[in-house]
C-alpha cells in the first residue's frame, strides 16, 4: 500500500493525464476555424484582427507578450517570439474587405488534432516546428492563453519534447540543422 | 483512499497494462511498419516541399515551397539557407498566392482591330519573328529592343543578351534595373573597377556601427533588417544611424536620424570625410597602400532632354589635393546645406573613425535613384576607404539590391546596352572577341558601340526612332518616370510591342501581342542576390494553361528569325542548366566565377567567387578571396590601371535640376512599402497584402499639413510641373516625412505618381531620379 502510494500514484496520474489528454480529441472545429481564418495557409502569419493605432513593438508586447484572456475567451495570443523586432515585417492589418482580384488558390489546412492508436502514448506533434524557437509550446498549449482543447492533461511542464516528437520534418524533406553543402568558407 | 478513487485507479492499472502491450507489439513490428504508421497518423503524404529563392527581393530569402495536387499551397522560411534563417517577410510569406491570381494570362494574346483575340503559340511567335524582321530590313536592327528586369532569371537575361547582341548584331538590350542599380554599378565600377559588394550579410552579425543611408531597410529588406536588429539584441553597444529625408520603421528602430534636405547626402558624406582627416583618424597605412585619389569634371549635367551631356575627364589627384577639397564641407557648412544640426554630423563621423568600431553602411534607392547616384556611392566608399572599414568580418559598404536578380542577370550576365556577360563590355574588342568565340560568331559579328540605355530607349520609342520593343517581367507603363511624356509618344509613333507577364498590366495594355509567361516556381531558373549568391530552383508546378518561360519564347523567337543556332537546346527543360553552363564559361578566371549547376542544386545559394566548391565571403581581402596573393592583405584586383588600388573621389555637393520654389514649394519623394512588390501586379493579388495597403496614399509632414488645414484622411491634389493626381493624405501615420517633403508609394496602377516625376538621371549611370522633384499641394473641396 506504501508503495502504491508513493510510487504509483504519480505515474498513474500522469497516465490518467495523458489518457485525459487525448481522450478529448480533436480541436473544437470552431477553434481550428478561426485559427484559419487569420491565415493563409497553415504556417502564414495571422493577419492583425484589430486596429492598430500605434505601430511598434512595446505596442503589440502589451498584449502579445503574456497573453490576454477575458470571459473564458483568448483575446490576445501569446507571440512565440517575443524578442523579434519587427512586428509589421509580417503581421499585417486588413483595412478593407475588398479584393483587387479575386484569388483561386485554397492554402494548405490546419492540421487535424488525430487520435492516438495507444491511449497512453504522448500525442506526436502534428504540425511543423521551424520557426516558434522561444515560447514554442507555450504559445497554443499552456496557460491562461491556451485553448481548453489544446492543453495537455498534465499540466505545464517545461521540457515538452523529451515526450512529444514530431516527424513532420523527416517525412516532409524539411531540413533544419546546417545544410551539409557547402563546405564553410575561409 | 476512498473506494472510489481506488475501483479508479484499479482501472487504470490495467489499462497501463494493456497500453504497455500494445506499445510492446507495437514495439515488435518493422521500423518500416512504425515508421508508416507514424507517417499516416501526421503526413497524408500528399504535401512535398522544396527550396526555392524568394520571387520578391534582392535579399535573396530562401523558402520552402510546399506543393499538393499539383499546386503550390504553402511556403516557410527555410532553415537552412543562411540569408534568412528561416525567416520570410509578409510578401514572401503569402508567395504562392502571388501565382494563383484570378485573371492569369494563360494564352498568348495579338490585337486585332483594337481587341486582343487568343491565339496559338505558332501564330503569335511567328507575327513577332515576321514584324522584327521586317523592321530590323528596313530600319536597321537598332529599330528593334529587348527591355527586361532584374526579375528575368538568369536563363531568361542571358537567353535575351545572345539573341540581341548574337543574333540581330546590335546592343538594343535593357532592364529595369537600369532605373534601379545602375548608380550602384558605376559606382563600384568607378571605385574598385568591379561591379558588386565586397562585403555580404554575414557582415551584419559582426559589425557594431550600421548607417542607413536613405534607406528604408524595415520595409524594403525587412529580413535582413531583422538581423541587424537581433544583433543589437545580443549585442547592447550596437547603434543603429539612420540619414533620411523621412521617419521611417527604420528611424523608428535606429539609436538615432539624421533628418536631411534631399540631395544633401553629398555634403554630409564630404563632411565625414573632412573630420575624419581633421581628426587624424585616417588609416594611413591601407591608404597608402591600398588607394588612389582622382577627380572628374564637375559640371556635367542631369541627362535631362536637350540638356548639357557628360563629358570625362577624370585625372589623378594627390592625398592633399583631396584633402583641401573636403575642407570646405565643415559640420557648420553641411548643417546649412543638409539641415542635420553639426552635433549629430559630428557623432557620426566619430563612430566611422573610432578604430575599435565595425562600420556597415548600407543603402539602396535612396542614393542611386539620385541625379547624382554615382557620386553617392563613390563618397560612401571614401568614408570606408580612409578609415579602411572595408573587405573585413563586420566592416564594410553594402548596396543592397531592389531586385531578386539584378545582380545575378543584368549585372552579371550583363542585360544592358554597354555590357557582355561576366563584367565584360561591348567596347572592348578583346570582349568582342571572347564573346564571339564562346558564341562561335563570325568574328566582328558583335557591335562595338553601346546604343540606348533604357531612357533613351523610353525617349526614342516616343520619338519614333525605335520602332519595336518586347517587354519582360516588368511594367514601365507605371514605373517610367515622367509618365505623360512617353504616353504622349507612343500614341503618335505606335510602335510594335510585345509584352511576356503573367497578369494584365497597364503595360499589356498598350501591347500588340501579349505572351503568357510562367512564374517562378512554374519553370526553373536562378537568381543571383545581393551579396554575389546564386541560388537555383526546379520546376515545382506545372504553369497554367499555356503559359511559357521567358527565355523559351525569347528562344523561339530567335529561332524563326534565323538565329537558332546560338540555341542548341532542344526544348525548355534543356534550356535551364543549357544556358547557365554556356553563361558560367563566362565567369572563370575573371573574379565572378559562378558555381556549376549540380552545386547549386545541392546548396542553398554560392556566393562567387567558388573556387574549387568553396565560396567567398570577402572579397578583395587575403585569406577570403582566393583571388588575393599571399602577402597582397587587400587588391581591389578590378583596377588593375591603378595598380590594385581602390580609387577615393573627389565628388562635390552641386544643387538637384529641380529644387521647390514659390510655385512648387514641396519636395516628392516616392517609393516602395513592404506589403508590395514594385506595381503591385502580383501582390495586389494576395488577398491579406492588397487588404492592407489598398491604395497609394501621400504622407505629409503634420505641421506642414496643419498649416495648410489638411487632416489625415482628407483628398489633397498634388500637381508638378508634368502631372497631378489626387490622393488620400497620410498624417502621422507609418512614415513622416520631414518638414516640406511628400512621399508617396508607387504601387497602385490607379494613381500613377509618375506621372509627376522628372525624368533626369545620373550622367554616369543613366538612373532616373525617383526621389525628388518639386510639386505643390492644393486642397480638394469635395
Amino acid at each position: 500500500m506504501y508503495l502504491i502510494k508513493w510510487t504509483w500514484v504519480p505515474i498513474l496520474l500522469v497516465l490518467v493525464g495523458c489518457g485525459q489528454g487525448t481522450e478529448t480529441g480533436g480541436v473544437e472545429p470552431v477553434a481550428r476555424e478561426a485559427r484559419a481564418e487569420l491565415r493563409a495557409f497553415h504556417g502564414a502569419p495571422p493577419v492583425i484582427p484589430h486596429g492598430v493605432r500605434s505601430e511598434g513593438r512595446e505596442n503589440c508586447l502589451a498584449c502579445h507578450g503574456e497573453g490576454m484572456q477575458a470571459e473564458g475567451r483568448i483575446v490576445a495570443a501569446v507571440t512565440p517570439h517575443p524578442t523579434w523586432f519587427n512586428c509589421t515585417q509580417c503581421h499585417v492589418e486588413p483595412l478593407t474587405d475588398a479584393l483587387f482580384v479575386a484569388n483561386t488558390l485554397t492554402g494548405l489546412a490546419e492540421p487535424e488534432i488525430v487520435a492516438m492508436p495507444q491511449p497512453f502514448l504522448p500525442p506526436y506533434i502534428p504540425h511543423r516546428l521551424d520557426n516558434y524557437r522561444e515560447q514554442a509550446c507555450e504559445t497554443c498549449h499552456i496557460g491562461t492563453q491556451a485553448a481548453i482543447n489544446l492543453r495537455p492533461g498534465h499540466g505545464p511542464r517545461t521540457n515538452c519534447r523529451q515526450c512529444h516528437i514530431t516527424n513532420y520534418t523527416e517525412a516532409s524533406g524539411f531540413g533544419t540543422g546546417v545544410a551539409a553543402f557547402p563546405p564553410p568558407s575561409p | 483512499m476512498d473506494q472510489t478513487r481506488r475501483k479508479f485507479l484499479k482501472t487504470m492499472a490495467a489499462s497501463w497494462g494493456a497500453g504497455v502491450a500494445t506499445q510492446l507489439s507495437a514495439g515488435n513490428g518493422s521500423a518500416e511498419t512504425r515508421k508508416a504508421a507514424r507517417d499516416s497518423m501526421l503526413n497524408d503524404g500528399t504535401i512535398t516541399w522544396s527550396k526555392a529563392p524568394c520571387r520578391f527581393c534582392g535579399t535573396g530569402c530562401g523558402v520552402m515551397v510546399g506543393v499538393q495536387n499539383g499546386r503550390a499551397v504553402a511556403v516557410a522560411g527555410d532553415m537552412q539557407n543562411p540569408v534568412n534563417k528561416g525567416q520570410l517577410c509578409v510578401k514572401g510569406y503569402h508567395l504562392p498566392y502571388v501565382l494563383y491570381g484570378k485573371d492569369r494570362l494563360t494564352k498568348p494574346l495579338i490585337k486585332k482591330n483594337g481587341a486582343y483575340v487568343e491565339a496559338g503559340w505558332e501564330e503569335a511567335l511567328d507575327l513577332i519573328a515576321k514584324r522584327f524582321s521586317e523592321i530590323r530590313d528596313e530600319h536597321g536592327a537598332n529599330a528593334v529592343s529587348v527591355y527586361g528586369s532584374g526579375q528575368w532569371t538568369i536563363q531568361d537575361g542571358y537567353a535575351a543578351n545572345k539573341f540581341i547582341k548574337g543574333g540581330l548584331g546590335c546592343n538594343n538590350v535593357e532592364a529595369n534595373a537600369r532605373l534601379c542599380m545602375a548608380s550602384a554599378v558605376v559606382g563600384f565600377v568607378k571605385s574598385f573597377g568591379k561591379d558588386e559588394p565586397m562585403g555580404c550579410y554575414d557582415d551584419f552579425e559582426q559589425g557594431d556601427v550600421f548607417v542607413f543611408w536613405g534607406n528604408n531597410m524595415a520595409e524594403m529588406h525587412p529580413v535582413l533588417f531583422s538581423r541587424i536588429t537581433e544583433r543589437r539584441r545580443k549585442a547592447n553597444w550596437v547603434k543603429l544611424i539612420d540619414i533620411a529625408t523621412r521617419k521611417t520603421r527604420t528611424s523608428e528602430a535606429s539609436d538615432s536620424v539624421l533628418l536631411m534636405d534631399p540631395h544633401s547626402d553629398l555634403a554630409i558624406a564630404n563632411g565625414i570625410a573632412h573630420l575624419i582627416i581633421e581628426k587624424g583618424q585616417v588609416n594611413e597605412a591601407f591608404v597608402k597602400k591600398h588607394c588612389v585619389f582622382r577627380a572628374d569634371n564637375e559640371d556635367i549635367g542631369f541627362g535631362m532632354r536637350g540638356g548639357k551631356a557628360y563629358k570625362k575627364n577624370e585625372r589623378e589627384i594627390s592625398f592633399d589635393q583631396y584633402k583641401a577639397f573636403v575642407k570646405k564641407y565643415t559640420p557648420e557648412y553641411v548643417e546649412e546645406i543638409s539641415g542635420v544640426p553639426q552635433g549629430q554630423i559630428r557623432e557620426l563621423a566619430a563612430l566611422f573613425g573610432a578604430p575599435d568600431k565595425k562600420v556597415v553602411s548600407l543603402w539602396c534607392m535612396g542614393a542611386n535613384q539620385h541625379t547624382r547616384g554615382t557620386w553617392i556611392n563613390n563618397l560612401i566608399y571614401n568614408i570606408h576607404l580612409l578609415t579602411g572599414k572595408i573587405s573585413e568580418p563586420g566592416n564594410g559598404p553594402f548596396s543592397l539590391t531592389g531586385q531578386p536578380s539584378a545582380c545575378g542577370t543584368v549585372r552579371e550576365v550583363g542585360t544592358l546596352t554597354h555590357a557582355l556577360p561576366g563584367g565584360r563590355l561591348v567596347a572592348n574588342a578583346e570582349h568582342r572577341a571572347f564573346t564571339e568565340k564562346i558564341w562561335k560568331l563570325p568574328a566582328g559579328k558583335l557591335a562595338p558601340k553601346p546604343s540606348n540605355h533604357t531612357m533613351s530607349m523610353f525617349r526614342k520609342l516616343g520619338t519614333g526612332e525605335l520602332k519595336a520593343m518586347w517587354v519582360q517581367v516588368t511594367n514601365p507603363m507605371v514605373t517610367l518616370p515622367d509618365l505623360n511624356h512617353f504616353n504622349e509618344g507612343l500614341k503618335k509613333h505606335k510602335p510594335f510591342i510585345v509584352v511576356s507577364d503573367i497578369y494584365p498590366t497597364p503595360t499589356t495594355a498598350i501591347a500588340d501581342v501579349i505572351l503568357p509567361s510562367a512564374a517562378w516556381i512554374e519553370r526553373e531558373g536562378c537568381f543571383g542576390n545581393s551579396e554575389r549568391r546564386t541560388q537555383q530552383w526546379d520546376k515545382l508546378v506545372d504553369p497554367p494553361g499555356e503559359a511559357t518561360a521567358d527565355s523559351w519564347q525569347l528562344i523561339e523567337v530567335a529561332r524563326r528569325m534565323g538565329y537558332g543556332d546560338l540555341f542548341p537546346w532542344a526544348d525548355e527543360a534543356a534550356q535551364g542548366e543549357g544556358l547557365y553552363e554556356e553563361y558560367r564559361q563566362f565567369t572563370l578566371g575573371v573574379g565572378k566565377d559562378v558555381a556549376t549547376y549540380s552545386e547549386l542544386k545541392q546548396a542553398r545559394g554560392l556566393r562567387w567567387p567558388v573556387i574549387n566548391g568553396r565560396e567567398t565571403r570577402w572579397r578583395y581581402r587575403e585569406g577570403s578571396d582566393p583571388y588575393v596573393k599571399k602577402g597582397e592583405e587587400f587588391s581591389f584586383y578590378g583596377n588593375k590601371k591603378f595598380g590594385n588600388r581602390a580609387v577615393i573621389w573627389q565628388r562635390p555637393y552641386v544643387d538637384p535640376p529641380e529644387k521647390p520654389d514659390g510655385d512648387y514649394p514641396f519636395w516628392l519623394c516616392t517609393g516602395r512599402v513592404v506589403e508590395h512588390w514594385h506595381t503591385g501586379s502580383m501582390t495586389r493579388r494576395v488577398k491579406q497584402l492588397h487588404q492592407a495597403m489598398p491604395s497609394a496614399y501621400v504622407e505629409l509632414n503634420p505641421e506642414d499639413a496643419r498649416e495648410m488645414g489638411v487632416s489625415d484622411g482628407a483628398k489633397v491634389k498634388l500637381v508638378s510641373r508634368r502631372g497631378e493626381i489626387i490622393l488620400e493624405a497620410a498624417i502621422d501615420r507609418r512614415g513622416v516625412p520631414k518638414r516640406g517633403n511628400l512621399f508617396v508609394p508607387f504601387f497602385d496602377e490607379s494613381k500613377l505618381i509618375n506621372e509627376l516625376t522628372l525624368d533626369a538621371h545620373c550622367p554616369l549611370s543613366k538612373q532616373p531620379d525617383y526621389k525628388k522633384c518639386a510639386v505643390r499641394v492644393e486642397k480638394v473641396t469635395v
